[in-house]
């Protein structure tokens, strides 16, 4: 965010500059500087401004910025060992701060502007109220989210259930979700009790 | 033509878009929230613009 800022203060000073007396531009030096400050400096900023934003837009309080997904995060606090989603939270099998991100992306090449662009989807739609009741995946959650994690995992290549079914698994013919209870239920969210985190 | 050249005769317009644009952005970049998500897109077409016109004042060569 610093880095954003100085090239930011930069090119606005020189700018100003520009604005108030453009014969500055005449010399060969002037045409660097204002090089410098309408095309560098702007470029240097939006490009760290956008790695910043795509950084922060991984995280739960970005997410829970639209209220729907609000029992989603809060979810991710029952107390109950075979909730999936709350025990992979509550254990840092994924980031604290990035837990939505670190099961809801595609690992794949271009994964990230992938799920940014279907998040542009979802917010459009949100802003159009036309998200259905109950949110679902667009389609079936994909084994290479779990591998991704758990693939080369000791616990997960000697165990005899995954052995016996690892190329179904890898081809996504078996799906993990099948046999993991995955449910954030939200459903009975007001019957669960929750793990208070406690502060450090 | 002459319009293009009325756009970016002096660095005014183009100064503008850009200084608004960085002031959006910066500003965003302290808001963890769908709409600074949304702003911050916005901020960056100002800018995109504004360095648009600087090329093509490059390109025309429309010196003040």
């Amino acid at each position: 965010m610093g880095v954003v800022f100085i090239f930011a203060i930069l090119a606005v000073i020189l700018i100003i500059l520009f604005m108030i007396k453009s014969s500055l531009a005449v010399s060969k030096g002037g045409k660097i500087l204002a090089f410098l400050a309408f095309l560098i400096f702007p470029v240097l900023a939006l490009g760290f401004g956008t790695m910043t934003h795509l950084d922060n837009s991984k995280t739960i309080a970005f997410c829970t910025s639209c209220h729907v997904m609000n029992d989603y995060a809060e979810s991710l606090y029952i107390d109950d060992p075979d909730n999936l989603p709350a025990v992979h939270f509550q254990n840092n099998g994924v980031s604290q701060k990035e837990a939505c991100y670190k099961c809801h992306t595609t690992y794949t090449p271009f994964g990230d502007l992938e799920i940014k662009l279907t998040g542009m989807v979802h917010v459009i739609q949100y802003y159009l109220g036309k998200y259905p009741e109950n949110i679902h995946l667009h389609k079936p959650f994909n084994n290479r989210e779990c591998l991704h994690c758990h693939g080369n995992a000791r616990s997960f290549l000697t165990d005899e259930k995954h052995k016996s079914i690892m190329q179904k698994l890898t081809a996504n013919e078996v799906f993990c979700l099948s046999c993991h209870s995955y449910k954030h239920d939200i459903e009975n969210l007001d019957k669960h009790t929750f793990w208070e985190k406690p502060e450090k | 033509m002459s319009f293009i050249n009325k756009l970016t005769k002096d660095f005014k317009l183009m100064g503008i878009l850009i200084i608004v644009g960085l002031f959006i952005e910066v500003l965003t970049l302290i808001w963890i929230h769908h709409i600074a998500f949304l702003s911050f897109v916005v901020g960056g077409l100002c800018l995109v613009l504004g360095m648009l016109l600087f090329v093509v004042k490059i390109f025309f060569k429309t010196n003040p």
